[in-house]
């Protein structure tokens, strides 16, 4: 199925109207992106801004 | 103070900059403030930063700062001259932003110098066959002075790393804070023997020169920064150009020749304005900025009887030599998430493969990167960043994006092109673009060694991703080329006429009162990241054009 080129059509234009901006007429309350974690609707973020960097402290940038 | 002006089509404006962009806005900006009347062109429309939003859908696959698709631009691509050149579905093979400031406001604003061996080295490595291999008729230390002039009035965080070539100023900024995929990187560098420097930014990490910093959107890849906090040439100097009276930003106006005269001088710009009709600028002088495949195109417009083969292509250098950086990816899931999507794209490179290494059994260098890519957004992550396991769609698609989106990061490896006469900018035959003039047409394949330095990147970020504790990893196929952002070569600076189309200083070989500055100036293509080298060009070309107009030179 995937092989055929008119599903391919479908299928990313499924995704352009489940995953766009709400103001396109699909993704109602950002449902696909609270599906995903993404919370594309926040307009700004500050430090820490995932699990890894919550701990870490600013080193010298060389590696040593 | 800020007073708009308008300048008259009739009478010689001293300069006509054409192309807003890294280059041309530094140009105008330069020029404008030393007093010079400048007419600044740009084919896209002024957008201000209010302008500029999140929507993925409009800027990614409309193509909205990119001024439409292929049809519009009626763009063709080949990879060598036995194909027929097409416009396939998808992005343009060629893609720059249309709007004032060019691909400037659009770019993810990593920032490298380049380092002094990217000058010399034909001289260090000898000659490449079947390439135009060269050294830059300039050195890393002659243009030292720019790249610090680039970072402290555009603004550039930063910190310096362990193998950066000598700097004679500290940066003017911090980097940016470390994300997850940064920390990661530099976990893995550690534990394999490399370094993972901070990566430097054309994106401010404090307030500066009366602009916001960075608010941490996650919007930098093809978007426009709302905050100003990419240094564009939008953001950090049109307003200065425009602030100094002397500069007219001449937006929505698409040049289609530049005209000489019987003397062989430069005394026209052709072009459309908004409403598509024809207009004529004339000038005293003409510093072309439009990138390095608009450039080409342009003087390629521009033969005429006296210049047949194109406006200063005596060499027949214009339009060849095209570089692209080659480029490949690794993508990794983690167990926790890493929220790539927040901030900028990069926080840390490894340049511990920048120079190249006659042991590897080719010529290459480049740079690793840990950056969110794809999982930015998420139309891109579905369409590109899913793992190869788990199809196109259903249930196990649709469980891998819900739980890799916020916890994937990719390995982006930026590499060296080798500048060959085969991979080139032309007029397209049979297509024209919106405005009706002959389409761009790309021929371009790799060098093996392109692909090759690709290929040893790639087993190194699979090494890397492996020290940093991925779940899983996956590499993207080698493929050639197929179009680019990196537009680069297809005007090269030299000291001899016979194999370049400008001097060291941006003069035309052929007309004298022509300046070429933007990426086609490049003899090499450097590991990625050209703009910071573009706009450090452009300040020193302003110097000597100013220079010269000054001293009645021109």
């Amino acid at each position: 199925m995937e092989s055929d080129g008119r599903f391919m059509v479908w299928r990313n234009l499924t995704m352009f109207g489940f995953f766009a901006m709400a103001r396109y007429g699909g993704n109602r309350d950002h449902v696909s992106w609270e599906l995903i974690g993404y919370e594309g609707h926040h307009g700004a973020w500050a430090p820490p801004f995932g699990y890894y960097d919550a701990p870490y402290e600013e080193g010298p940038g060389d590696g040593e | 103070m800020a007073s708009k002006v308008t300048f008259d089509q009739r009478k010689a404006v001293d300069f006509a900059v054409i192309g807003s962009g890294a280059a041309g806005g530094i140009i105008a900006k330069e020029l404008a403030t030393a007093g010079f009347d400048v007419v600044l062109f740009e084919q896209g429309p002024y957008r201000k930063p209010a302008d500029f939003t999140h929507d993925e859908y409009g800027v990614l696959f409309e193509n909205e700062l990119l001024g439409g698709s292929q049809y519009d631009s009626g763009q063709t691509f080949r990879h060598d001259e036995s194909e027929t050149a097409t416009s396939p579905v998808g992005p343009p093979a060629i893609r720059y932003a249309q709007t004032v400031g060019g691909s400037s406001v659009h770019f993810s604003a990593n920032f490298w110098r380049f380092r002094e061996s990217d000058f010399k080295e034909r001289s260090l490595i000898g000659p490449i066959a079947g390439t135009t291999f060269a050294d830059w008729p300039i050195t890393y230390d002659e243009l030292e002075p720019y790249y610090t002039r680039v970072e402290w009035e555009v603004g550039v965080s930063g910190a310096p790393g362990p193998f950066d070539s000598r700097r004679s100023k500290p940066f003017p900024m911090p980097p940016l804070p470390t994300k997850s995929s940064g920390v990661l990187l530099e976990k893995a560098a550690n534990k394999l023997g490399l370094h993972a420097q901070n990566q430097p930014h054309a994106i401010l990490s404090q307030p500066f020169n009366g602009r916001s910093p960075c608010i941490h959107c996650g919007h930098c890849m093809f978007f426009g920064c709302e905050a100003g906090a990419k240094s564009s040439s939008l953001a950090a100097m049109i307003p200065l150009a425009e602030a100094s009276g002397h500069c007219e930003i001449r937006d929505r106006s698409a040049v289609f020749r530049i005209a000489t005269d019987a003397s062989g001088r430069a005394s026209e710009v052709l072009y459309y304005d908004a409403d598509g009709n024809e207009r004529a600028q004339k000038v005293k002088a003409v510093v072309l900025s439009a990138n390095g495949a608009e450039t080409p195109r342009l003087l390629l417009l521009s033969a005429s009887d006296r210049q047949p083969d194109g406006l200063s292509n005596s060499s027949g250098y214009v339009g060849r030599n095209l570089m692209f950086n080659a480029h490949g990816v690794v993508d990794g899931v983690f167990d926790q998430p890493l929220n790539e999507y927040r901030s900028v794209q990069v926080s840390r490179v490894i340049h511990d493969f920048y120079e190249s290494d006659e042991k590897r059994g080719f010529y290459g260098g480049g740079g690793i990167d840990a950056r969110s890519l794809w999982s930015a957004t998420p139309i891109l992550m579905g369409m590109v960043g899913m793992p190869p396991d788990v199809g196109t769609w259903g249930k196990a698609w649709k469980d891998a994006i819900a739980h890799n989106f916020t916890r994937q990061m990719s390995l982006a490896c930026a590499t060296t092109s080798l500048a060959m006469d085969r991979n080139n900018i032309t007029l397209d035959p049979h297509n024209t673009d919106q405005w009706g003039r002959p389409s761009l047409r790309t021929t371009y394949r790799d060098h093996d060694d392109d692909l090759a330095m690709v290929a040893f990147l790639v087993e190194r970020a699979e090494e890397l991703m492996d020290a940093a504790g991925a779940e899983k990893f996956w590499a993207h196929e080698i493929e050639p080329t197929n179009g680019g952002e990196h537009l680069l070569g297809t005007a090269r600076m030299g000291d001899d006429p016979a194999t370049s189309v400008v001097d060291r200083h941006h003069r035309s070989h052929d007309v004298p009162n022509l300046f070429i500055c933007d990426g086609s100036n490049f003899v090499t293509s450097g590991r990625g990241q050209p703009t910071m080298t573009i706009m450090a060009l452009a300040f020193r070309a302003a110097e000597h054009i100013a220079a010269a107009a000054r001293a009645n030179e021109i």
